[in-house]
């Protein structure tokens, strides 16, 4: 067999060169788009059981970072700590607030963020009181809607909790959409044993800047 | 030399037939790698750990983000996603990018969709702009983003969109969609996808596991052992079937009726070439990427209307 000529066509190398920088470039700003887009959801954490859970309301977390817990077993060092879930709906970009600016998400993360601290098993309900809308709950292939989601933690098992919620135009016009709690119920005694506050507001309905100087700071954001 | 005067005739079935059989691959890979499936994630899981996880997606899988894992060092442990990601690396040298022409659903959709788009509405994004260039680029800055301006993982992500698509279509899962996703569905889907020629635009520019498998494979071709699209030009009528069927404008005309031009960088290997050719001008399979079968030489005399070159 008689080698033939190759006839391949070369596009100049300094025009590869020119496109190769350009498209690191164009990376380099998808990078800087994706942090600008981080606040669209936001990101919470919830480790139980808390003790001392009757004395903490979500409004203890005002001016705190994260929403502090403490838990039963110390002196482990891999508890997880609770982390308020703050969401401003003014942080939406363009094509969010255009497409899909009522749906709403807040992640655990990836495989974890929702933690039994304790060497017990719990049978957990999770719940969120007084949501005025529609809302979906995730966690591995269990899925409620408008409805408390029950799993069942073993000792220090570690997973994930998303919540997608759909808010109305009218709810969406106010500068507090909602005010609430993400609740970890032990389903066999009723107790609450971790809760961390949940947390919607739309800062350009509120001049003053004062729900975001309340909120500031309490761990909201850096979803997706 | 013989020279064999014959007609060349377009057997119409056969690319159909080959398309057929890709397609069935790419419902394979569904099955293989999306929820509420992934049958293989979850085969790989129970060799590698012994147990499944309750929930398998393409997430397990992902072949994107071992790549930024290798070159930052971090996250090196053995799971499904970086071994998957060596296998297909390892694979795309000797036989190359075999995933993304058989076994990638998230790449299909948007190709076979575009089928059915007329070809006046399509544009042809590789006309004037050589796309090697840019999609090493784009796996460049993707492969450090984490040291430039931040990771784009997951947030551009064309496997986490078809599994959102999946996960809406069969589970009826509701979902909220960042920024990111929405502008990376539309020119995934819309601009560089049904409304493209060919419908790879996201492939040819964007992907970067695709990308990199090119790279390897452009580095593999050049061995004689290993096997990749060959062009016989003595053969060649220059009817050019193949540069229209290629989904990524791998093979471009050399103009004036001189045959066409492979070029390695961004071919899937889909083989939707070979099962076009009429003449059997281009093949799969071991040896020079450029070669000449001494002893036969067809002429140009074709049937049918499709000469156009």
């Amino acid at each position: 067999m008689k080698k033939a000529q190759n006839t391949s066509r070369k596009t100049p190398k300094w025009v590869s060169a020119i496109l190769l920088v350009c498209a690191v470039g164009v990376m380099a700003g998808a990078g800087q788009y994706r942090k600008a887009t981080g606040p669209e959801g936001s990101n919470f954490k919830l480790g139980f059981p808390q003790s001392q859970i009757n004395e903490m309301t979500s409004k203890d977390n005002d001016n705190t970072q994260g929403h502090q817990a403490h838990h039963s077993g110390s002196g482990q060092t891999n508890e997880l700590t609770s982390k308020a879930g703050i969401l401003d709906m003014a942080d939406q970009k363009w094509p969010k607030s255009w497409i899909q600016p009522g749906v709403v998400s807040f992640r655990s993360g990836f495989g974890n963020g929702v933690k039994n601290n304790s060497q017990n098993e719990y049978s957990v309900r999770f719940e969120l009181p007084d949501f005025p809308g529609y809302y979906d709950m995730n966690s591995e292939n269990l899925r409620s809607e408008n409805s408390p989601l029950q799993r069942t933690f073993q000792p220090g098992q570690n997973t994930n909790l998303d919540i997608t919620f759909r808010i109305g135009e009218q709810s969406r016009n106010q500068a507090l959409v909602y005010d609430g709690e993400l609740r970890a119920v032990d389903s066999k005694t009723g107790e609450i044993i971790g809760k961390t506050p949940i947390v919607i507001i739309n800062s350009k309905l509120d001049p003053t800047g004062e729900l975001k100087g309340r909120f500031q700071g309490t761990g909201g954001g850096g979803g997706h | 030399m013989e020279v064999v005067k014959q007609k060349v005739s377009f057997n119409k079935n056969r690319p159909k037939r080959h398309l057929l059989i890709r397609g069935i691959g790419y419902m394979i890979g569904i099955l293989l790698f999306y929820a509420p499936f992934a049958y293989y994630n979850r085969g790989m899981d129970w060799i590698l750990t012994g147990t499944t996880k309750a929930e398998e997606s393409v997430s397990n899988f992902c072949l994107h983000i071992p790549m930024v894992d290798f070159f930052t060092g971090q996250n090196l442990a053995l799971t499904v996603a970086t071994l998957s990601t060596l296998i297909i690396m390892v694979s795309a040298f000797f036989f190359g990018p075999f995933f993304c022409g058989f076994l990638c659903p998230a790449g299909a959709l948007p190709e076979y969709l575009s089928r059915l788009v007329p070809e006046r509405f399509k544009i042809n994004w590789t006309k004037s702009v050589s796309s090697t260039g840019i999609r090493y680029g784009m796996l460049a800055g993707y492969v450090f983003s984490p040291l430039l301006a931040g990771t784009v993982v997951c947030s551009f992500c064309n496997y986490g969109i078809f599994q959102k698509i999946l996960n809406g279509a069969i589970t009826g899962t509701f979902i909220a969609l960042g920024s990111t996703i929405i502008l990376t569905f539309f020119i995934w889907f819309f601009l560089f996808g049904i409304f493209a020629k060919g419908g790879r635009g996201y492939c040819n520019f964007v992907c970067p596991t695709g990308a990199m498998q090119n790279l390897i494979h452009s580095i593999g071709s050049k061995l004689k052992f290993t096997y990749k699209l060959r062009y016989d030009k003595s053969k060649c009528v220059s009817c050019l079937s193949c540069v229209k069927t290629c989904p990524m404008q791998s093979v471009t005309s050399a103009g004036n009726g001189n045959g066409v031009l492979l070029n390695p960088n961004n071919c899937l290997t889909c083989r939707q070439c070979v099962a076009t050719c009429p003449t059997s001008a281009l093949t799969f399979g071991r040896g020079d990427k450029y070669h000449r079968d001494l002893g036969v030489q067809i002429t140009e005399e074709l049937t049918g209307q499709r000469r156009s070159g």
